[in-house]
């Protein structure tokens, strides 16, 4: 299937040379030009606020082809949630298909045969990861090398999410802090990113990694309050003895270079328990590289993300 | 979940010998074999440059996630949705039931039908021959005769025999602490307990607080939600290569005055599920169970369903599900 032959050294020198090109993904979230290899980007967020979804709709342009508006490069997801919807991704690539191709190819597009076709091509550009543990997640890390020089135009890697595992590493013997874990594997992606030239994306939960870490995160009923707070205590006294807390909250900020917040805007609505329930508003507050700072709007339906226009 | 320790019989080449040099250089999991140099490997192992290269590739391909293009993923066809019985509960999954491979919770306040809900489902699952359903119960709930009364209540009559062999392809298995059960579930993912010509389609837990209130009182959350994060992996892996359906039952808790630190996901009616922040983004969907005003003179209890959290379904939709003797309609 090669048209050429060639040594393993030029391989992966070809690779690891990469463009400097910057891949315009998505003009709504990134209105400046695009993202560049060797980048890191979070993507944190309460549950439900859309976040596996918005990983869904830049996979969707990452992978189809240029004249639907995409940018027909490969992308690699490693699940840890099991949250990939084939359905969801479908209807997310047909929604691009008709709203973004090309006058030529849309005038064809009454045939649901050639839908099919174009969104068949494009899933083969995507490759899927389950992990279902700490040690599956650890190693996929590692394999990814391989599927690098096996697939040369996979270009972005996926990460949902990095906070799966953390209580599988935070045992009673081994305590480590949220920030500690997050800011580990930050840089093992960073550097990956980086040495193969690839982007980068991760999500979260937004209260992972923060200041007052555990608590909270199990309660067993209401009066367990006390319970959360004694376990955050608990933990972020012991970091003290863990590392030279240089703050580590800076230090993970450095790696990350651009930064996607997705919050739900709370909608008092007049009608309370109503049947027709008013669409549930989402912003998502992003943080280049550059500190540029700005906000957009969203909505979601069966179609995916939908972006208010401001 | 241990890391694997390195045993020779991961590969050819990893004699005893050469795992007893690896041993007394610290080096006991497969993790830190693959993570080391290859240089100093060679060094303790003694083992050829090529050798070393070719165990870690075989490691690393061995215990890393599978990697499949998305055109095959996940199976072709698609197996259909499970029917939960009600027809409106049906409408509201969208797909017409229940998604195989998807994690669902039911959650409510107490007496909002949650159980009976759930066997519902169940009966309704094995009415198809060679479907299985287990049901994991440990709040001593379930009733085989609620059972077999919805089971009977079927426009459908089953003759004896038929009702007899449905009855049967649900399983009930008692569970009263944590480490059993996420136990139960690595046994059923690896497929044992289901007979020869049947298929799992359905497990429903029933209920996860009544387990981890045992750690109420524990001075650290640690351990329980090093066993939340066991369990929900564990069910991850059943649902998706199994293709089964998981419903888990989840109480809804009361928000106490003053306790607004680190903000919580409140459902339509205030309340919060139970189990903690971590678990909120656990299963899949999430359907909130409500208790609706009577219908006056009706002897049936109405209830309400909405998706609270979904991943695929839209949040704030809800039916109506009318609950009688005979099950939910």
């Amino acid at each position: 299937m090669c048209d050429t032959i060639e040594s393993a050294f030029v391989a992966i020198s070809r690779l690891a040379s990469g463009s400097e090109a910057t891949h315009n993904v998505d003009s709504v979230l990134f209105p400046d030009g695009g993202l560049r290899p060797g980048e890191l980007i979070e993507i944190s967020g309460d549950s439900n606020s859309g976040k596996s979804l918005l990983c869904l709709e830049l996979i969707a342009r990452i992978i189809l082809p240029t004249s639907c508006g995409g940018l027909e490069l490969g992308a690699v997801l490693i699940d840890c949630e099991n949250s990939y919807s084939k359905t969801v991704l479908l209807s997310i690539l047909e929604k691009h298909i008709l709203n973004h191709a090309e006058p030529a190819l849309a005038s064809t597009l009454t045939d649901p045969h050639l839908l099919e076709t174009i969104q068949r091509a494009a899933l083969s550009r995507l490759h899927l990861i389950t992990c279902y543990s700490l040690e599956q997640f650890e190693f996929s890390l590692l394999a990814l090398p391989v599927l690098f020089v096996r697939q040369p135009e996979l270009t972005f890697v996926l990460i949902d999410s990095i906070a799966t595992f953390y209580w599988t590493k935070c045992t009673a013997k081994n305590l480590i802090r949220q920030d500690t874990y997050q800011k580990a594997h930050c840089k093992t992606l960073s550097r990956l990113a980086g040495k193969w030239k690839k982007i980068v994306l991760f999500t979260k939960p937004s209260h992972f990694g923060g200041r007052q870490a555990s608590g909270r995160d199990f309660e067993a009923n209401s009066a367990a309050g006390a319970l959360s707070l004694d376990g955050s205590t608990q933990a972020s006294s012991f970091a003290g003895q863990l590392t030279p807390s240089m703050s580590t909250a800076s230090s993970a900020v450095s790696l990350i270079d651009h930064r996607i917040e997705l919050t739900e805007i709370d909608n008092p609505s007049p009608g309370g328990s109503e049947q027709g329930s008013a669409d549930q508003r989402f912003s998502a507050f992003i943080t280049m590289a550059d500190k540029q700072q700005y906000v957009r709007f969203y909505l979601i339906d069966k179609y995916g993300i939908n972006w208010i226009e401001a | 979940m241990a890391a694997t320790q390195l045993t020779a019989d991961l590969h050819p080449l990893l004699t005893e010998y050469v795992i007893k040099k690896l041993q007394k250089n610290r080096l006991t999991t497969v993790y830190s074999f693959v993570k080391v140099e290859a240089e100093q490997l060679l060094k303790i192992t003694n083992l050829p440059a090529e050798s070393i290269v070719l165990v870690k590739n075989h490691l690393i391909d061995q215990f890393a996630g599978r990697c499949q293009n998305a055109q095959s993923y996940p199976w072709q066809p698609a197996p259909s949705p499970l029917s939960t019985g009600v027809p409106s509960l049906d409408a509201l999954l969208q797909g017409g039931g229940l998604l195989p491979g998807h994690i669902y919770e039911l959650c409510g306040e107490s007496g909002t039908g949650k159980t009976l809900l759930s066997l519902t489902m169940a009966s309704n699952v094995v009415k198809q021959p060679g479907s299985m359903a287990y049901f994991i119960d440990t709040k001593c709930d379930f009733s085989g005769r609620k059972v077999q009364q919805i089971l009977d209540s079927d426009d459908r009559k089953l003759s004896e025999q038929e009702l007899g062999h449905a009855m049967a392809r649900v399983r009930v298995e008692r569970i009263f602490s944590p480490d059993l059960l996420v136990q139960t579930v690595e046994e059923l993912a690896a497929g044992r307990y289901v007979d020869e010509g049947t298929n799992l389609k359905l497990l429903i837990i029933d209920s996860l607080p009544s387990l981890w209130y045992l750690y109420q009182d524990a001075q650290s959350s640690v351990e329980p939600l090093g066993l939340l994060t066991k369990l929900i992996c564990s069910l991850r892996k059943l649902a998706a290569q199994r293709a089964v359906a998981v419903v888990l039952i989840n109480l809804t808790v009361r928000v106490v005055e003053g306790m607004t630190e680190g903000k919580r996901k409140l459902c339509p009616n205030g309340n919060y599920s139970a189990l903690g922040r971590y678990w909120e983004s656990a299963p899949g969907t999430r359907l909130l169970l409500e208790r609706h005003e009577h219908h006056a003179g009706s002897s049936a209890r109405y209830h309400t369903v909405q998706v609270w959290k979904s991943n695929y379904l839209r949040s704030g939709e809800r039916v109506i599900v009318r609950m009688t003797e005979s099950g939910d309609r």
